[in-house]
């Protein structure tokens, strides 16, 4: 039958294309042109969620603040010491007791469509954020200023009601072209959002829906040139298929799960196109949160104990293949404000026993604690879906047992968790996080002025010492002085307990190996990547 | 896509009544199954609102969750500028009134009409579904009267056994092992994407071929588990019409056998086919969550994994009022077919 002949002969020949098509993985162990600068190439880079908006007063999730840190820059930057510096600001100064600030802006800076840079633009990314009809999640860093003056177009004066410290650490935020959006009514649903003009390293190119983002290379960079011609965002949701894809060259970098890390970061597939990083982690600590206004919690003994009986390593081992670190207090410990001194509470069951025995909690029969015919017993709640989370619930109820305690685990929605436990103030213990940002201030969680509804004290913890440190936290300059205040609250924190501080988790990640120049500090791998790195001519893909 | 559902489920309609004067009686059916639709998707539109708002959390949480940075007052005007302070009723009934006139509100996530980003997702979800559906058919149907025709050969028997064994696997892994041999060992398919990046200013022909070989492992994936089910439809039906007494006669006449099958037996044999195809057709448009979240194809299933996960309401109550109305036209439109191409149904 001829027919079923040619259908073969179609089929085969379908497959021979397709095989043609095929790409084999790339290998970029021994480049022969390794460590020469040059321009072109591309990074495509995986993105588990898909941004939501490029406007950065808007942007609230990560996947958006990373691409609008492409096309925008701020007034001050995080540098690799983590401390501020200049970026679209050449200095700037405090004056008045801290209720001014004055920043004299980089001269010669354009947007990317050619228009001057100028202060103007500043004092209206300042207005939008505040105006009462843009629902920006950065008001809090601007809520104390009283005026914003614009004297010449390289200067920025801004007043505040009262001395703010943490306000530098606002002005970070990625500012807005004033002569673009002056007029727009609706910030929000602007056609800005996905189309946007700012002064950074990376000129917006596209935005496939679901797909991705594309940037090229923004000649006129002040910062100075940008190398790597394309860069791309791909909405990969999958983790094991971005490794799939970080494997075959189809991504360039990723952000790498525990067990990726352990067990495929090593395999030669990885190793021939990618290297993987670890590093302490900036992002979040986590913490066993008490509920201070119930019994046993409101007894610092009780606390410490608990404390005491929990078995960081074990913890870090189970729930993130231990890949984390412990930490005493309320900051990474790659931060100035932690203060190194203050060492984590060491697993040690006897000394957790004595605290309890001393509040008066002592072993009944069965071995349970209890005070008063009370049995010392209760329940931590964490949040669904985040298996480490989980899994370290788990963990902790099996070491309170050990001394005696009886813990019950309930997972729950996040957006329950939050409405129906945290708001209403009805839970006994909480397994959560805190994510950190870079300046230390940590008023919106501990002082005693937030326990009120909605307010993120919701242990509700209330120490006179904490509220004068927080304050004077907030209102020195001086970056020496500052430290050591936090470092001060961290130590009076690590004493009282008032949340078990449990660790913070690594960053991991993958950087495809075809990318040179890279900046490797105890921070991170990629400061100033944008004019640092490049790729390597035989590496660059022809497409 | 959906696997083919039993046309059994849901029979066709007797059409009613006499065929009055001038409207055609296949005419006056589709009208009255129309009208009737309405209440139906009143009723849908009600369910869906209520499941979506009783779900615990909100799309508030979701957004700002326990932020540092987001002061109360915020989360407020968030609340406020979402309409969720209102009233459950009150919420409906705007949403409602909006719906009859089309418009489907704004993604809480973006801001951007939802009706542009169905439109978005509509074009990736309508391939890939189109695809799979001409895959499932094209394969199922001749394998189906082969395993009929000639139920021991040996072809038969191993297109049955990996069929059902295809059929018994999750589709996520078999996702996976796709990506991981086809993909990432052999390189004979992409590991996951819709188009390259970089082939943008690629010519037309190019950026298609790039779309259709992104589409392999998907279209693999959806499909391997389909085929055992229409293969069988096709199989018991087939054996149905061969033994009638006119197959016995067309052989008896000395007809080639290719002749009497081709002829006789298979045209018959399709119609419980036809119906099972038309009740298909809904499915084309919705996506499938877990092929096109594993393989990133950017459709309808990727969009409605990104909008549930983000409390993203008048998303989820678009895709989910669109699926409806497309299930109901797609079930008529398979009862007319039926009606029309076989008489018996016709008739009342």
């Amino acid at each position: 039958m001829t027919r079923a002949r040619g259908t073969a002969a179609a089929v085969l020949a379908a497959f021979l294309l397709a095989a043609g098509c095929s790409r084999r993985a790339p290998d970029y162990r021994h480049l022969p042109d390794a460590g020469i600068p040059a321009f072109g190439g591309a990074r495509i880079e995986a993105a588990g969620g898909e941004a939501a908006t490029l406007d950065p007063i808007l942007a609230s999730d990560s996947a958006s603040a990373n691409l609008c840190s492409l096309v925008f820059d701020g007034l001050l930057r995080y540098g690799p010491k983590l401390t501020l510096e200049g970026d679209l600001a050449r200095s700037w100064s405090v004056r008045d007791g801290g209720r001014t600030i004055v920043f004299r802006l980089r001269p010669g800076v354009r947007w990317q469509d050619g228009a001057p840079f100028t202060s103007a633009d500043a004092a209206f990314t300042e207005a939008a954020i505040m105006d009462p009809r843009v629902p920006s999640p950065l008001k809090s860093g601007f809520d104390l200023v009283e005026s914003v003056a614009t004297p010449d177009p390289l200067t920025l004066v801004v007043r505040y009601r009262r001395p703010f410290a943490p306000a530098l650490d606002a002005w970070t935020v990625g500012l807005l072209p004033r002569h673009l959006l002056q007029g727009v009514r609706d910030l929000a649903a602007a056609p800005f959002n996905r189309a946007p003009v700012g002064t950074g390293p990376y000129v917006f190119q596209s935005w496939l829906d679901k797909q991705y983002v594309e940037f090229k290379a923004n000649p006129s960079y002040f910062g100075g040139p940008v190398r790597i011609a394309r860069v791309l965002v791909k909405f990969v949701p999958e983790p094991a298929t971005q490794l799939l894809e970080l494997e075959t060259g189809g991504i360039d970098g990723m952000t790498l799960q525990p067990g990726q890390y352990l067990h495929r970061s090593g395999e030669p597939a990885f190793t021939a196109v990618a290297r993987a990083f670890r590093y302490p982690g900036l992002d979040e600590y986590a913490y066993l949160g008490f509920n201070l206004a119930r019994a046993p919690f409101n007894d610092v003994r009780v606390r410490r104990a608990l404390s005491y009986a929990i078995d960081r390593g074990e913890l870090i081992r189970g729930s993130l293949l231990g890949l984390g670190r412990p930490c005493s207090g309320p900051y990474s410990p790659l931060m100035a404000a932690y203060d190194p001194s203050v060492k984590p509470y060491p697993y040690d069951p006897a000394r957790a026993a004595a605290l309890l025995d001393e509040a008066g909690w002592t072993r009944g029969p069965g071995g349970l604690r209890a005070k008063g015919g009370r049995p010392l017993a209760f329940t931590i709640l964490t949040n669904q879906g985040n298996e480490a989370r989980e899994r370290g619930a788990l963990i902790l109820q099996q070491q309170f047992a050990r001394i005696g305690v009886r813990v019950r685990v309930r997972t729950l929605e996040w957006s329950a968790l939050i409405s129906q436990r945290i708001d209403t103030r009805d839970f006994d213990a909480v397994l959560l996080a805190w994510q950190l940002g870079l300046d230390p201030d940590e008023y919106a969680i501990w002082d005693s002025s937030q326990r009120g509804p909605g307010g993120l004290n919701f242990i509700g913890f209330d120490d006179p010492a904490c509220d004068r440190l927080l304050e004077e936290g907030r209102t020195t300059f001086d970056p020496a002085r500052r430290i050591a205040i936090y470092r001060a609250f961290h130590r009076r924190l690590a004493a009282l307990q008032p949340v078990a501080f449990l660790y913070c988790p690594d960053d991991l990640s993958a950087v495809s190996l075809k990318f040179q120049g890279l900046l490797e500090t105890p921070t991170g791998y990629d400061w100033y990547w944008p004019t640092r790195w490049y790729v390597p001519k035989s590496a660059q893909i022809a497409y | 896509m959906a696997a083919p559902r039993n046309p059994y489920n849901g029979p066709a309609a007797p059409l009613p009544g006499r065929d009055p004067p001038g409207v055609p009686l296949l005419l006056r059916y589709a009208l009255r199954r129309l009208l009737l639709a309405v209440p139906l998707l009143l009723g849908i539109s009600v369910l869906t609102f209520a499941l979506v708002h009783l779900a615990p959390g909100s799309p508030v949480g979701a957004q700002t969750g326990l932020s540092m940075r987001t002061s109360r007052a915020s989360v407020e005007a968030l609340r406020r500028l979402y309409g969720l302070d209102r009233p459950l009723p009150e919420q409906y009934w705007d949403w409602l009134g909006r719906l009859a006139r089309l418009d489907f509100g704004d993604s809480f996530r973006d801001q951007r009409p939802v009706i542009s980003k169905i439109a978005a997702a509509l074009p990736a979800t309508l391939l890939l579904n189109g695809l799979s559906l001409a895959v499932v058919f094209g394969v199922g149907v001749p394998f189906g009267v082969l395993s009929a025709v000639r139920p021991r050969a040996p072809l038969t028997r191993a297109f049955s056994a990996f069929t059902f064994a295809a059929y018994c696997l999750p589709v996520f892994w078999v996702a996976l092992l796709l990506q991981v041999f086809l993909g990432a060992r052999l390189g004979l398919i992409p590991v996951s994407g819709y188009l390259s990046p970089l082939l943008e200013d690629a010519p037309a022909w190019r950026r298609w071929a790039d779309i259709l070989w992104h589409a392999a492992g998907p279209l693999l994936a959806s499909t391997l588990g389909a085929w055992a089910a229409v293969s069988r439809y096709v199989r018991n039906s087939m054996f149905e019409v061969l033994s009638q007494d006119y197959i016995r006669t067309a052989r008896a006449k000395g007809l080639p056998e290719g002749q009497v099958l081709r002829r006789h037996a298979l045209p018959n044999a399709l119609l419980p086919v036809v119906a099972l195809l038309g009740l298909s057709l809904p499915g084309l448009l919705s996506g499938s969550v877990i092929v096109e979240t594993i393989f990133s194809w950017p459709g309808m299933g990727l969009l409605a994994w990104q909008a549930a996960t983000g409390y993203d309401y008048p998303v989820i109550l678009g895709l989910g009022f669109v699926a409806a109305v497309l299930t109901v036209l797609g079930n008529l439109a398979a009862d007319l077919c039926s009606a029309a191409l076989d008489p018996r149904i016709a008739v009342p």
